[in-house]
């Protein structure tokens, strides 16, 4: 298993990822917008977090998204989530 | 054609036996929602075990002489109705070769598969009940009108009714439209996952089986559908290398999100999961004929 990730590692894979999903410049994608403002789909929403376990190496629930609905606070979440799980 | 083609049955269901083995449970490779009992952290396996219990009981199945199951999967109810519930003859019928196959490796002069949908099937002789569990979602496709659908699950009624004894049951467990309307059915799902497949409404199996059946046990276990969901995940994503090595990642990432979505779906209400048991009406009341009350 690989290291656990940051919430920055997060973030920026995140950022990373919805630029190519949603055809954007990094830099357009605020981190505290919601991802539903950023014009992500609710399924899209769904697929993202298979990627994030993925990412992280730790289960990361299907319905996460609406509970922490911005990179800001799920990257946050997630981060706080692996170093307990760790 | 009304239902579900086979060839788009055999898209899913024969991505291969090995790739479902590693993420479904063991003692009964159940490919359809479990029963768990209060708390959360039940296993998958007695769950699953459950469930068939739960149905042997509930359609009063245990003891029987002939049983058919329709969509019998890899063959775990039909197994464990004879080994367990003292049923002396299963027959199971399925559009997968795949899981006729598999069925096949583990010979049982008690039960016997067919390939063949329910439609085409004449059987020998009379059953006492009849399983289908999570096969119903197959007899409608995207599209049709709701008269072609309604025409659809009567059949399927009037085909029951012929194929049962007097008083025998038919056990129904059924993935439908909760809080949504027809045709919401997700088109990932309904594109990549589960081709040319169009859930039903309750209201149109209870319309469907009036006349033929009496309805006498209903269960909404959404919850317990959500819950199978996340075990099957937790599972496949546990052995994803596995997975990934025997179907390619592409169809792991595709079942990962098939999962996933489902799991919203029946948590938000957007499916509901039903366990219906419904007995045969013997003297069903016909248009030109009025009823008598103490006719039994």
């Amino acid at each position: 298993m690989s290291a656990d990730k940051t919430r920055q590692e997060i973030e920026n894979w995140m950022v990373a990822f919805l630029a190519k999903e949603l055809k954007l410049r990094p830099d357009e994608i605020p981190l505290d917008e919601t991802l539903t403002d950023l014009g992500l789909s609710s399924r899209e929403a769904v697929f993202l977090t298979g990627e994030l376990e993925e990412f992280t190496g730790h289960p990361v629930d299907p319905a996460i998204a609406w509970e922490y609905p911005t990179i800001r606070s799920l990257a946050s979440h997630l981060a706080g989530a692996t170093r307990a799980l760790g | 054609m009304t239902g579900t083609s086979p060839e788009a049955v055999r898209h899913h269901y024969d991505v291969g036996n090995e790739f479902y083995a590693l993420w479904l449970d063991q003692a009964t490779m159940s490919y359809t929602a479990a029963l768990y009992e209060d708390g959360r952290d039940a296993d998958l396996e007695h769950a699953q075990e459950r469930k068939i219990d739960y149905f042997a009981t509930a359609a009063r199945a245990a003891g029987a002489g002939r049983i058919l199951d329709i969509g019998c999967g890899w063959g775990n109810s039909i197994r464990r109705l004879v080994a367990v519930h003292g049923v002396q003859h299963c027959t199971g019928i399925t559009l997968s070769d795949a899981q006729a196959e598999w069925i096949a490796q583990r010979p049982d002069p008690r039960i016997e598969v067919h390939v063949e949908s329910w439609a085409d099937h004449r059987p020998s002789a009379t059953y006492d009940a009849i399983f289908a569990i999570e096969a119903i979602e197959h007899f409608a496709r995207p599209g049709i009108s709701r008269a072609e659908k309604m025409r659809a699950y009567r059949s399927f009624f009037e085909s029951c009714h012929s194929w049962l004894r007097r008083g025998g049951t038919v056990a129904v467990q059924v993935s439908v439209y909760g809080n949504s309307f027809t045709g919401n059915f997700d088109p990932f799902l309904s594109s990549q996952v589960f081709p040319e497949t169009e859930p039903p409404m309750l209201s149109e199996l209870v319309e469907a089986s009036e006349r033929l059946f009496e309805l006498i046990s209903l269960r909404n276990d959404r919850a317990h559908y959500a819950q199978t969901l996340r075990a099957w995940l937790s599972r496949l994503n546990a052995r994803r290398n596995e997975a990934i090595a025997l179907v390619g990642s592409k169809v792991v990432t595709r079942f990962d999100r098939y999962l996933r979505l489902c799991i919203c779906s029946y948590e938000s209400g957007a499916s509901d999961l039903h366990r219906i048991v419904f007995r045969r009406i013997d003297r069903p009341v016909t248009a030109n004929r009025e009823p008598v009350p103490h006719e039994r």
